[in-house]
């Protein structure tokens, strides 16, 4: 079994491999060359930098992928000989490599891999064997050259227990190289700093409250503005269209930041508050098109496990046809998000929100500002909850998915960080809740599509057959969807209109924030 | 940790071509692996390219922990590591009918190695002596490799009368053929006929005769590293998938 130790640093370790030669003869061991490698080189990860995260770095020397960490490296093996082209999802990444690691298994997959920063690199792995051409240590050592950073110089060394010469070689090379450079600082950390600047990095809102007590109007500013800047880091991955994560992302944290905005009445003067949320709308607006199509096409394989197999080739032009409409619709946001007028409102946007005036309850504190708020809105859920009944239209669903989501978020931002358990479990309750309203609003999304394509096929003078026929089964299948979802939801909602269940969770809201 | 000993009273029957593979197999599928070879052949050491343990004795092996743990070598294999064995494992009888505690001497060495491996497998030599006594008391599970001809056939039976005189466990016996030869009849007539008989402790895959397991001296590696995309080491690895689903 390997034991590994490590050196890694700006000095180049490869002219101190003669010392560590000698020494091996001396000790009856050889020291040859097993692996080189030379050429153009590939930082990988994803928007969210989660193999950084891991404390992991994924490499692409010439054809190979190689993973390296503060402790370890090894190759990644491929089953096939296609080169890796990226952007490519992580689990088809995993199906391509034999055996795939435990870190890369367990990223994302709505996050695809790509490209954040290039450079050049040299691998070579050099072997300690004995008499018996037994290998008794490994050394791999690894040099990088990206641009923005000096050249760093990794070393692995891998020991087999029980080859005392070979170890006790190793270590008085690691003392060796100590010596020669001493002062040898972290080199993995810095090439992941180098590429956490790509544009196609995303940021991560903070969103924890300050500490002491703050107010209403200066925690929502401190809120808002990394939700913002959240949002707009997803713009490149958009543009791009790198994967639909970017749009989701891009998304969810501007109906964050407009639902504080409106949820935080009376904490900034109103005409300013609204026309932030205005903004906001109207950006969120342009992206509905593309939203509702990328939903489409993430059902398309249902639509070929849904259809018989005569009708598979109309699931095909379907997807087709959507295809096309989501490339022009694509195109318009990407021409959108780079306007110059966009950009302009952007810049804008910041400092209207750095300086909105303090409305009559900017100064109350917010701690107090949120309870106040999440009762209201619990209260508001629990009065359309009790008007919900079995025929209720869809609208009155979606009136409580936006309510029962505002609560999420008040819940989510107003909990401190050492928020007791109960708070936790009620944003995380309705976190499921509003899920499962996501599940029946993209069925009812599906629905009303399906509806609109099939008048649309209906109104052509010669109807094609087989286009309605498959068309009609779809529509079928979501409606039964829809109502399997919308029992769903009203099993949760039988819990939220017991009046006992009512009261523990207001009393409980009342003494935890 | 489990014990798995790979067994048979008859030479030649491929115990440490399988002790071997199985070994290889199972360290990459990430379990911690120790293969402790203890008969003085040194087969399985010579297999992984290692010296014989020429400090470790006869007696050390049982009483000396830090000689024992000293003697352990890493093969080449990530997640494999091998005890190699030397001359003077052949006195182990000796020493082990000496002993008080003879039957549960392997027992005791052994659990120095308890949290370094998942699984020890154990190459035993081909006696049925004290050692196999400590090796049946210690085991988990005595995994037979069985031709499928009528010596073998004979040893085989010769072992279930040991452990029922020496009221062992049968249950942790799981044998299955090896080194068949499907063009000869006798092979398939004996598979067919134990099958029957002992259907509770055969496995149901079995280990081609490969030229490629015999070419395992000759490139001293597992046929599961060098061939691994040949018939022989594809049944190995049933073998193994088929043996993870019972121990």
């Amino acid at each position: 079994m390997p034991r590994l130790w490590h050196s890694q640093g700006e000095g180049d370790f490869t002219p101190l491999l003669s010392w560590l030669e000698n020494k091996a003869v001396q000790r009856g061991l050889v020291l040859s060359q097993t692996e080189f490698l030379s050429g153009p080189l590939a930082l990988i990860d994803n928007g969210d930098c989660q193999i950084a995260e891991q404390g992991k770095s994924l490499l692409r020397l010439s054809h190979k992928l190689l993973s390296i960490s503060q402790r370890d490296i090894y190759p990644l093996h491929r089953k096939d000989q296609p080169p890796f082209d990226f952007p490519l999802p992580p689990r088809e990444l995993c199906e391509r490599i034999e055996q795939p690691p435990a870190w890369l298994l367990g990223l994302a997959p709505l996050r695809n891999l790509q490209i954040l920063a290039r450079g050049k690199g040299r691998y070579q792995q050099w072997r300690l064997t004995n008499r018996l051409h037994k290998t008794c240590g490994i050394i791999y050592l690894l040099d990088i050259e990206l641009n923005g950073i000096s050249a760093q110089h990794f070393c692995f060394c891998q020991t087999y227990r029980g080859f005392t010469k070979s170890e006790k070689l190793l270590t008085s090379w690691q003392r060796y190289i100590k010596d020669v450079f001493p002062g040898q600082t972290a080199g993995v950390s810095e090439i992941v700093a180098l590429y956490r600047r790509h544009p196609l990095v995303v940021h991560h809102a903070n969103t924890s409250m300050q500490k002491g007590r703050p107010d209403i109007a200066s925690q929502t500013k401190r809120w808002l503005k990394p939700l913002l800047l959240a949002a707009f880091s997803n713009e490149q991955g958009i543009i791009l269209d790198i994967d639909t994560e970017y749009l989701h992302q891009y998304r969810v944290n501007m109906r964050k930041a407009r639902s504080l905005l409106s949820l935080c009445k009376g904490a900034f003067e109103e005409n300013q508050q609204q026309h932030c949320a205005n903004q906001l709308a109207n950006w969120m607006q342009n992206t509905n098109v593309l939203r509702d199509l990328d939903v489409h096409l993430q059902d398309q394989v249902t639509y070929q496990q849904i259809l018989p197999p005569h009708l598979h080739c109309q699931a095909d032009k379907l997807r087709h046809n959507l295809q096309k409409e989501r490339q022009i619709a694509q195109q318009r946001l990407s021409d959108q998000l780079q306007s110059t007028a966009y950009q302009t409102n952007k810049q804008i946007l910041m400092q209207s929100i750095a300086q909105l005036n303090d409305g009559d309850k900017g100064q109350k504190p917010a701690t107090q500002y949120g309870r106040k708020r999440l009762i209201r809105q619990l209260n508001k859920i629990f009065v359309l909850t009790g008007q919900l009944h079995d025929q209720s239209p869809d609208d009155e669903l979606h009136r409580l998915r936006i309510a029962l989501k505002k609560a999420r978020y008040l819940a989510e931002f107003f909990q401190r960080p050492k928020t007791t358990k109960r708070l936790s479990v009620l944003a995380s309750s309705l976190k499921q809740l509003t899920q499962d309203f996501g599940l029946f609003n993209d069925a009812c999304v599906q629905q009303q599509a399906l509806h609109g394509w099939l008048d649309s096929a209906r109104a052509i003078k010669r109807p094609p057959s087989e286009n309605i026929e498959a068309l009609t089964l779809l529509l079928r299948y979501y409606q039964e969807q829809k109502r399997q979802t919308k029992y769903k939801i009203s099993q949760h909602l039988r819990l939220l209109n017991d009046p006992n269940h009512q009261s523990a969770l207001l009393a409980a809201t009342q003494n935890l924030i | 940790m489990k014990i798995i000993a790979c067994y048979s009273n008859k030479g030649g029957v491929g115990k440490t071509a399988s002790s071997a593979n199985l070994a290889h197999l199972m360290a990459q599928s990430g379990h911690k692996v120790l293969l402790c070879d203890l008969d003085p052949q040194g087969a399985s050491s010579f297999y992984f390219r290692l010296k014989p343990a020429k400090k470790l004795s006869e007696d050390s092996f049982f009483t000396d922990q830090d000689k024992l743990l000293k003697a352990i070598k890493g093969s080449d294999y990530e997640n494999l590591d091998v005890l190699p064995a030397n001359m003077d494992f052949r006195d182990f009888d000796i020493f082990l009918s000496r002993l008080a505690k003879g039957h549960s001497a392997l027992k005791k060495a052994l659990k120095g190695v308890k949290k370094d491996y998942d699984i020890v497998l154990l190459d035993c030599p081909p006696t049925i002596s004290m050692l196999s006594e400590s090796v049946f008391s210690c085991a988990n599970w005595v995994l037979v490799p069985v031709i499928p001809s009528t010596l073998s056939e004979r040893t085989l039976e010769q072992l279930l009368d040991f452990f029922t005189q020496h009221k062992l466990e049968k249950s942790k016996i799981l044998a299955f053929f090896s080194m068949v030869q499907v063009s000869k009849k006798l092979h398939l007539d004996t598979m067919q006929r134990l099958g029957e008989q002992h259907a509770d402790l055969l496995l149901n895959t079995y280990i081609p005769f490969s030229s490629h397991i015999e070419r395992m001296g000759v490139n001293r590696a597992p046929a599961t590293d060098f061939a691994k995309a040949t018939p022989a080491a594809q049944h190995y690895l049933d073998l193994w998938r088929e043996l993870a689903t019972r121990i």
